[in-house]
């Protein structure tokens, strides 16, 4: 802990900067990061004044420019490592100019007043929502505010106009989390559901923030959250082993709260897809089906003769329909056997939404029912996660077998595995689940087998390392799957041929070693 | 007064008389219009319905072995047609093919739920929607007298139906038929396929797709397994199909008549050295007409002449209901396959040019990003065909189609049907008077030679316009042929090298595939098969002492002896139709990698070679 207090003239007050984080880390809820289902929290919405990243920039508070994650650097190490301090800066570049150019004649594109021409993507409400502090409005900002931060502090702190003169006083590191909050507009995210939601507002969407596949397709990123990966690689400017160390289960309380959060963002947002009103431009429906809603690589791909998905099936779809649920909802059903009241009821709901999502022509006010029904049960699950008080190791390592089993799982199909040639007849073997994956639904089926063996090797458990061969070699298979400058996973193949193992095969020898 | 109300009365009288006649002209030349550029099923329903389709055995006694008996008419015919056919077409495998590999594979995936046998059945059900193409099965035939569907897409399914009374087939064998005008052919059953607009309305009904006719591929189908229909350049596919006739300028009979007027009408060689680039642009133009017209039977849900011919998803899927209710399913047969099917990159040529309905050359309104698009690479050749016809207003009319279309492509994620429909109307109307317009125009050396040159300068170094695969497919043919028909060299060079590039004949298997079929022939007659002098025939059809050579060829009256039902038999064999599967399989995956290694810059490089050598 730090002990040397440096005094220091700030707008005429004195104040304890490094007592303060110091203080901070202590009044750590050590019960874990306990919070309540937020629902569709509103994230930004206040009516309190943004000051602007420059404003926690003195060197003497949260610029000391020290090692990443040091305390006092906090504003060093976001601006110098963290991607979210440049997300306004990419509004700039070809890509973004690229992406308002192609999206112009759209409605809810915003145009200049003297012309047809499309404003830049700096002065779009559509790019601003995530890619700055709020959609433009500059009357929200205090002195200091500008758009040009991009995700700065207060986008995720909350705006400072109560706590920036008072956070650093003595009394207020004894308020609890929730009263810095409610009184001061300072969020608390140590709470992991709140910090979830915070992310997941952008990088899943919700109904005023969305990346749908018009954008996508006029040059944004998909978008494919997961939160345990997400924090896993995030340049943290905070203390994140002190985090994990107080809490044993942090990995995997982090990646099941993510997987459930997300899940019920990407349902609400599809429910507001759904009614077909955009908010951006009343007078016109919104896009429906709306493709970002589906596995991308379904479409996207380069067609191939006896491609990977004829030969494993469609399943229960028509060819050619578009599958649905291969991200937000592929990795949920093992964590809804423990938290679900009502396992079966979940499992049903994502069937009967699956169902029909993957009409070749889905029925919005379908969908849209089944979606809402599917966020209820998801909510009955979250208040679940949320409120346990540790996932112990036991519960951790029978879900890692539970993964396994989730994709060695037998169809009832079968897929082929060798073409028939001159010398040799076609061969075909029992198919299972992993056979019949693409690339989404595998990836999260590896990242949630990720997050439970890091956090049983942060519980010292030794299961993890004996199946970490097989894991690096799945990781290695997805990640290979895309060639240089490719956004599709052009190699990705589950099945064995002569040169390479099946995932069937990886997972199979993972569960052996995991045992019973 | 009276004398001016007699006046008025007398003009009246005569404005009147003169619109009664130019009402009457207009209505005669409508029909005549109509008569002879469409000779498609549909037209010819009620013209032909007292004939009836007669079967490949039936052509097969002439036309397999040229005789002594047949000497005097080798200056038309050549009298290998069904062994050209039989041995070296596609089409006669055509049936084969659903038996086969493939055939099985799709018919699993498109009736999971079937046990593999009746799946393979289901497939062969007219209603399943494959017979219309692979088998000429919804030709209307009279009672009894269907075309055999193990002939696959067989002689008369195109030549038009032969038997019955009036019918061609007897006439047809006297030399005073040659003499006869296509309107009188036609009247007997037969279609004219000389005629560029004729011939390509005839493909492209299944090349494309007629939904009137009950040729329709689904997106379940090609989702299957059956390959994505490639776009059709007319004169590049005739001459690999391969061809089965001669091109007039090595038809002897045609060559040495060419004064005489009538010849020349009825078998239209006004354009001769430049047939092939008339074949070609005229083709281009009816791809688009038929292109839309199948949208528009697609998405006009109320006026489908036969509902399970329009729309193959209706028997496929009952539970889906209506087609109004799954537009979004119904429309991916019409949209353009590569606009999603591509593995995404960064950067890649689609973002970095834009969305719209690209006519080379010409600049189109946007349509916004993500929104799956009408297949378009008919319109690669409109540019080249409107300057042809030296109909330069068209240019506006295309801009207010292209706008109608883009509109009804942005209101909804598959466009809105209505305005689909609406927008494919114009264009059909509009593609067919400018089709008219470039076949009634001269091809001289001088304008194929300027359609050549403003090809090459589609894509000028400023613009940022590039054309995706299919289109620049398309221009690539249709350069190589125009240059051709200049008698340019095209075998070799910067013209060799872009059409390597763009892979526009695709049949690297072809030899394969006749070493495959003279063992088939091996087994079928108990006796070695020596066919070159009959293969050398097809590479000099401009040699008359080639053709006569062939009277008397061991090898193709041994064909004649064989029965057509026992070489089908032979065809149908696992092995032999799976061999044949295996060797398109090998070429499919050359035409899929080639488009996925496309890219519009390698492209218009090799085009700008080709430039250079047009100077």
């Amino acid at each position: 802990v730090e002990t040397t207090v440096p005094l220091i003239r700030y707008r005429g007050r004195l104040l304890l900067l490094a007592a303060l984080v110091a203080v901070t880390w202590v009044l750590w809820p050590r019960s874990s990061a306990v919070g309540q289902p937020s629902g569709a929290e509103e994230i930004r919405a206040t009516e309190l004044k943004f000051h602007g990243a420059g404003s926690c920039s003195s060197m003497a508070c949260h610029n000391f420019n020290g090692p990443e994650g040091d305390p006092r650097s906090e504003y060093s190490t976001w601006a110098n490592g963290d991607k979210h301090s440049k997300a306004f800066t990419v509004l700039h570049n070809d890509r973004s100019v690229r992406i308002v150019r192609n999206l112009a004649s759209d409605p809810s594109i915003k145009k200049k007043k003297e012309s047809a021409e499309p404003l830049p993507a700096t002065e779009q409400p559509l790019c601003l929502k995530c890619h700055a502090t709020n959609d433009g409005n500059r009357d929200e900002g205090g002195e200091r505010f500008v758009l040009e931060d991009g995700v700065g502090c207060e986008v995720c702190h909350g705006a400072s106009q109560k706590y920036f003169t008072t956070h650093y006083l003595t009394g207020f590191k004894e308020l609890t989390p929730e009263e810095k909050e409610t009184t001061y507009g300072l969020r608390n995210l140590k709470d992991l559901g709140k910090r979830a939601d915070l992310c997941i507002s952008c990088h899943v969407g919700s109904k005023d923030k969305e990346v749908n596949h018009d954008l996508i397709a006029a040059g944004h990123p998909r978008l494919n959250f997961e939160l345990a990966g997400y924090h896993g690689i995030a340049h943290k400017h905070w203390q994140d082993a002190d985090e994990v160390s107080r809490n044993k289960d942090f990995y995997a309380r982090l990646w099941a709260i993510g997987q459930v959060k997300s899940a019920k963002a990407a349902l609400d947002l599809l429910a507001h897809r759904a009614t077909g009103v955009d908010p951006a431009a009343p007078n016109r429906q919104k896009p429906w089906p709306e493709f970002s809603e589906y596995a991308c690589y379904a479409c996207h791909k380069d067609l191939k003769v006896n491609s990977p998905r004829q030969r494993a099936g469609y399943g229960d779809r028509t060819p050619g329909s578009m599958s649905y649920g291969t991200w937000y909802l592929a990795a949920l059903p093992p964590l809804s056997d423990t938290f679900a009241g009502d396992p079966k009821e979940l499992s049903g709901g994502f069937a009967a939404l699956r169902k029909a999502m993957q009409q070749p022509a889905p029925n919005a006010a379908e969908v849209k029912k089944e979606a809402e029904k599917a966020s209820r049960v998801l909510d009955g699950m979250l208040k679940q996660v949320l409120n346990d008080k540790e996932f112990k190791a036991d519960r951790l390592r029978g879900w890692l077998t539970a993964y396994a089993n989730s994709g060695i799982e037998k169809t009832g199909r079968t897929v082929i595995i060798q073409e028939a040639t001159d010398t040799m007849p076609e061969k075909r073997r029992e198919a299972h689940r992993i056979d019949e994956m693409d690339w989404d639904e595998a990836t999260q089926l590896y990242l949630s087998m990720a997050a439970l063996s890091q956090a049983l090797t942060q519980d010292k458990d030794r299961k993890p390392a004996l199946i970490r061969p097989d894991m690096l070699a799945i990781k290695e298979r997805l990640k290979s799957a895309f060639p240089k400058n490719n956004d599709s996973p052009q190699r990705y193949d589950p099945l064995e041929k002569p040169s390479q193992k099946s995932l069937l095969e990886y997972l199979t020898s993972i569960r052996s070693l995991l045992g019973n | 007064m009276q004398r001016l109300s007699l006046i008025r009365k007398l003009s009246a009288l005569g404005v009147f008389a003169l619109a009664a006649l130019v009402m009457i002209l207009l209505s005669g030349t409508s029909a005549h219009a109509d008569h002879t550029t469409s000779q498609s099923v549909a037209a010819s329903t009620d013209a032909w319905k007292n004939f009836f389709y007669q079967e490949a055995k039936d052509c097969k006694t002439c036309h397999t072995a040229p005789t002594d008996d047949f000497k005097g008419s080798l200056d038309l015919c050549m009298f290998t047609e069904y062994s050209i056919w039989k041995t070296h077409d596609k089409h006669a495998q055509a049936f084969a093919v659903l038996k086969g590999e493939r055939g099985r594979k799709i018919a699993a995936l498109l009736y999971p739920n079937k046990p593999k046998e009746e799946a393979e059945k289901s497939i062969l059900e007219l209603k399943a929607g494959c017979l219309g193409c692979h088998a000429m099965g919804t030709l209307p035939a009279a009672e009894g007298a269907k075309l055999d569907i193990e002939d696959g897409v067989s002689c008369t399914g195109c030549h038009g139906p032969s038997g019955g009374q009036g019918a061609w087939f007897g006439p047809h064998q006297q030399k005073k038929w040659r003499k006869e005008t296509p309107e009188t052919k036609y009247k007997a059953g037969e279609r004219d396929l000389r005629d560029p607009l004729i011939r390509a309305e005839l493909c492209v009904s299944c090349h494309i797709g007629n939904a009137d006719e009950g040729k329709v591929v689904t997106h379940a189908m090609m989702a299957a397994g059956h390959p994505p229909l490639p776009p059709i350049e007319m004169a590049t596919f005739s001459k690999n199909e391969p061809q089965h006739w001669r091109d007039a300028k090595d038809v002897p009979f045609l060559k040495s008549n060419l004064n005489d007027k009538d010849v020349v009408a009825n078998f239209h060689l006004e354009d001769l050295p430049f047939q092939r680039t008339k074949q070609a642009l005229v083709g281009n133009v009816i791809a688009i007409r038929e292109a839309f017209k199948l949208l528009k039977s697609r998405s006009d849900f109320a006026n489908a002449k036969n509902k399970n011919w329009t729309w193959p998803e209706l028997n496929q899927n009952p539970d889906l209901g209506e087609p109004e209710k799954r537009w979004s399913e119904l429309a991916l047969a019409t949209a353009d396959c590569f606009a999603c099917h591509h593995d995404l990159k960064y950067p890649g040529f689609r973002q970095a040019r834009g969305f719209s309905y690209h006519v080379p050359g010409v600049t189109t309104p946007r349509v916004i990003p993500g929104r799956p698009m009408v297949r378009s690479w008919p319109l690669a050749g409109l540019n080249l065909g409107i300057k042809h016809a030296e109909k330069p207003d068209d240019f506006g009319k295309l801009a207010t189609q292209l706008k109608q279309l883009t509109e009804a492509t942005n209101a909804q994620p598959f466009g809105n049907p209505k305005g689909l429909a609406t927008s494919a109307d114009g264009l059909i109307g509009w593609s067919t008077d400018l089709a008219a317009a470039i076949r009634s125009k001269p091809f001289t050396r001088e304008n194929v030679r300027e359609l050549a040159r403003n090809l090459c300068k589609l894509y000028p170094e400023d613009k940022t316009d590039e054309p995706d695969y299919e289109t620049a497919r398309q221009l690539g043919s249709l350069l190589a042929v125009a240059c051709a028909d200049l008698g340019m060299d095209t075998k070799t060079g910067a013209l060799a090298d872009l059409q390597t590039y763009l892979n526009t004949e695709p049949y690297q298997k072809r030899g394969e595939r006749l070493a495959e079929m003279e063992k088939v022939l091996r087994t079928a007659l108990g006796k070695p098969v020596d066919m070159t002098k009959f293969k050398e025939q097809l590479k000099e059809f401009g040699d008359q002492k080639s053709l006569e050579g062939l009277i008397g060829n061991e090898f193709l009256r041994d064909l004649r002896d064989l029965g057509n039902a026992k070489f089908t038999a032979a065809l149908l064999e696992k092995s032999v139709s799976d061999k044949f599967q295996q060797l398109s399989d090998e070429e499919e995956k050359i035409v899929l990698k080639t488009i996925s290694n496309y890219s519009p810059r390698e492209f218009r490089k090799k085009l700008d070679a080709v430039a250079a050598t047009l100077k």
